[in-house]
């Protein structure tokens, strides 16, 4: 028996590397939605500075036969140790979530650019700021005990007292609907009857009723993010929900590489993994959005954001004519200039608190 | 290349394996030359040479000592070559740094510095090649005609990068003639499986509860002595894991090494500690330092000379940093103490207090040993005298980690260890089978997640 074992276990080292290197490469992953590493070149140049070593050990670790299984494998162990975490994400009654750390120095000082940039524009432009709460602070209950994750209610708090310009606080608000699926269980962002919550608490008396428009559930097996992390198949997969607040009116969309489209949504995501780029096609440095309106709204909006805003923006539509979106992750130009140039008077800065507590590209662009 | 990796398992060991096994006799330790030297080669493309150049050095320098046999005073100068010449490598490699460090901030200086990375395994191989040029000397050992044989033994790669210290001796008659039979390659891969399973389901795990202990504040008594606990737990099972896995691929290959832990953690003193951990290292020292500069048959100022002086070499040895130093010294204080207050290792003494005294002062080791920032490592001593309740933080970790700790602290002991040795019954023997392949299947599992799994031997 013993014999038996030590040739098998050898014997399995020698297999699963001969299976993984005659199956086809992958060179993208749906589940882990990023590009995986294969077959590296053999370069004198890599070899002697140590990447091509590094590179087979990603090789075999992205392209190993047998990947999901052993992904599976970790995290149910995991589990039977009585661990409640896995890769970072734990799991809080329905929700996977991901704890908060609160990281003062590159909040306070994200608040200061703000305010400086409001105050030397105050003449210009007037400047709102929306900083969502996660699912962190909403779910709260559900925590495991003494999880150590910091009060994102009191940072959102501290947002609002230090904020020089107009802050629209959405925490109530989410707090008291926090039965009503206004967050993804398996992903980082919110969905859009969150992201409504926020429209009216915005708009107040103007915003339209949410029964105006059209719901459509357009997918029920989003695999979240959180989910990708914590690789537990047991864990039922999102639901995406659309109200079709486009219906009948006529956009033109403007991407930065020039691509010009008609439409908000792209359902050919819903049958992969990241189908949050349903919405808007994903993360943009510079995305802008005209909508005709038969009669003109003569309103522009800025919006500085990250993801959680293409949730949001729908509802916007109907108020504007232009609506231009920038992400600073990815958009490396001063702001003013360009709100000046093209005419901007109203900007929203849109972020969750996550991107928030962690963001350096922000106070980038405000100067 | 490490042992715990997915290149070393799926790779480069079936391929070893299935080379050395089908090439012919003769050839065997020519071939496991090649192997080793590109075992090395994958993780120091470069240091590579280095490593041909000190066993070269070596060899030259057994052969010179043949050669003199009669003269006595070249011979001594050999020693001294070669004393002068591995010492030199390994201080300019690992050393100068620091000493330029400790230059620079005391005369407020700023002499640039070297920056070399450090060969990984310089520790251990240079006290390798000079256990065989001083044992030549002293004739315990005759020389090696062989450069091939005598540089395989040096660059050899189960034991080349962390241990266990293989001393030439020890090893001599096993490079001329050695066979593999069919015991030791079973034995040798359920050895070596029971080291990737200590390494990387355990010791990855302890080390990561160790890092984020480390961001708890305030640190108080309860936080610093489960810092010390993790990181204990964390490096027994890394460092005996890989000694584990050495001594089992030498196995396959027909080595027989010597152990280098016994249950290190079931010790009733310091004393004792120190014959179960690092043991390959402690008695180097011994046989190489110690007692060459008289061991305790000299006066008594002597004798605590020479303990001051070996245990800030062995502090010294596991890094070039202050709280190494600090660490040695420790140890050697409390060797001087048993020595002194005969009733802290009395027989008379229950076993239980015994072990909790050595675990003690072990556990607060592993902290000057993990902060190599003073600073750093002075808050959670101090934090060990600091009797506030425990943050919260603390009791969501142990509580997530509580039956990997469990698993850990009962791994330490040679409980499991007992319970195959006491019933070799069939179904013993069934059982620890499956659970070995079970061990071997979960850890493929972890390192296929790219889970934490740190290296921790590269300042040795």
């Amino acid at each position: 028996m013993r014999r038996l074992i030590g040739m098998l276990i050898i014997g399995f080292f020698g297999i699963l590397a001969m299976l993984t290197f005659i199956m086809k490469d992958q060179s993208f992953s749906e589940t882990e939605n990023r590009y995986l590493q294969t077959m590296p070149d053999i370069e004198l140049e890599a070899i002697l500075d140590g990447s091509f070593m590094d590179d087979i050990e990603t090789y075999l670790a992205d392209q190993i036969a047998g990947k999901d299984f052993f992904l599976t494998l970790k995290s149910k162990t995991e589990q039977a140790l009585i661990k409640r975490e896995n890769n970072g994400v734990v799991k809080a009654g329905e929700y996977l979530i991901e704890p908060f750390i609160y990281q003062e120095d590159k909040l306070l000082k994200n608040l200061e650019a703000i305010n400086q940039f409001y105050q030397d524009n105050q003449a210009l432009f007037d400047v709102t700021v929306m900083v969502v709460p996660n699912q962190v602070a909403i779910y709260e209950a559900g925590l495991p005990a003494y999880l150590p994750t910091d009060d994102q209610f009191n940072v959102l708090q501290t947002i609002d007292e230090r904020l020089d310009a107009d802050s629209v606080n959405v925490s109530e608000v989410l707090r008291q609907h926090k039965e009503d699926n206004i967050y993804y269980h398996t992903d980082h962002h919110w969905t859009m009857r969150g992201a409504y919550l926020a429209y009216q608490r915005w708009f107040n008396e103007k915003a339209k009723p949410l029964s105006d428009y059209k719901s459509e559930v357009v997918s029920t097996d989003f695999p979240g993010t959180r989910y990708r992390k914590f690789h537990d198949l047991t864990v039922p997969k999102d639901t995406i929900e659309w109200f079709n607040v486009t219906d009948g009116l006529d956009l033109t969309i403007t991407y930065s590489d020039g691509r010009v489209t008609d439409h908000y949504t792209y359902p050919e995501y819903l049958d992969k993994t990241d189908q949050y780029r349903f919405f808007l096609d994903g993360n943009d440095a510079l995305i802008k959005i005209e909508v005709k309106h038969e009669e003109k709204t003569n309103r522009k909006l800025m919006v500085v954001k990250d993801s959680y805003a293409n949730s949001l923006v729908p509802f916007l539509l109907s108020h504007y004519d232009e609506i231009h979106l920038i992400d600073p992750r990815y958009y490396k130009r001063s702001l003013k200039a360009y709100m000046t140039t093209n005419e901007f008077r109203e900007l929203l800065i849109l972020y969750n608190l996550h991107t928030f507590n962690d963001d350096q590209s922000l106070r980038h662009m405000l100067y | 290349m490490v042992f715990s990796s997915l290149t070393f398992l799926l790779i480069f060991l079936p391929l070893a394996l299935a080379s050395y096994i089908v090439s012919p006799k003769r050839l065997k330790n020519g071939v496991l030359l090649i192997i080793s030297l590109l075992f090395y080669a994958w993780g120091e493309p470069v240091y590579v040479f280095l490593v041909i150049f000190s066993g070269g050095m070596d060899y030259i320098h057994g052969r010179l000592m043949g050669r003199f046999d009669e003269r006595a005073g070249l011979r001594k100068l050999v020693l001294l070559s070669s004393l002068v010449i591995n010492l030199g490598v390994l201080f300019f490699f690992k050393y100068v740094d620091f000493i330029i460090e400790l230059i620079n901030s005391s005369f407020q200086l700023d002499m640039s510095y070297l920056e070399l990375p450090l060969p990984i395994g310089i520790s251990f191989y240079t006290f390798q090649t000079l256990s065989y040029t001083i044992d030549v000397y002293q004739k315990k050992v005759t020389v090696n005609h062989s450069l091939i044989d005598f540089l395989m033994y040096v660059s050899l790669f189960p034991q080349l990068v962390a241990g266990p210290i293989v001393r030439y001796e020890a090893i001599d008659d096993q490079l001329k003639q050695r066979v593999v039979t069919k015991e030791d390659r079973t034995d040798g891969m359920f050895r070596f499986s029971y080291g990737l399973a200590k390494k990387v389901l355990i010791s990855n795990q302890m080390a990561a509860l160790y890092e984020q202990l480390t961001t708890i504040e305030p640190i108080s008594v309860s936080v610093s002595v489960f810092i010390g606990l993790s990181y204990g737990l964390h490096i027994y099972f890394d460092f005996s894991g890989y000694s584990d896995m050495a001594i089992g691929l030498g196995r396959l290959f027909g080595f027989r090494f010597p152990e280098n832990f016994n249950y290190p953690y079931q010790a009733t003193s310091i004393k004792d500690f120190w014959r179960r951990w690092h043991i390959t290292l402690s008695q180097w020292f011994r046989d190489y330092l110690y007692i060459p500069l008289g061991g305790n048959r000299v006066g008594e100022l002597k004798w605590l000379r020479n303990v001051v002086i070996v245990w800030f070499l062995t502090g010294l040895w596991h890094g070039a940093s202050v709280n190494f130093i600090l660490w040695g010294l420790y140890f050697g204080l409390f060797l001087i103490a048993e020595t002194y207050i005969s009733p802290l290792v009395s027989n008379k003494l229950p076993v239980t207090l015994k072990r909790m005294y050595t675990l003690g002062v072990v556990l607060v080791s592993w902290l000057v040993f993990s902060f190599t920032d003073v600073n750093e490592l002075m808050r959670y001593i101090k934090g060990l005298v600091s009797f506030d309740a425990p943050p919260t933080a603390l009791f969501y970790y142990l509580r997530e980690y509580a039956l990997l700790l469990v698993v850990a602290i009962i791994g330490s002991t040679n409980v499991y260890k007992r319970i195959i040795m006491k019933n070799p019954s069939r179904a013993v023997i069934v059982a620890e089978s499956l659970f070995v392949m079970v061990l071997v299947v979960l850890s493929m599992g972890y390192l296929v997640d790219q889970s934490f799994n740190p290296f921790i031997y590269f300042r040795f």
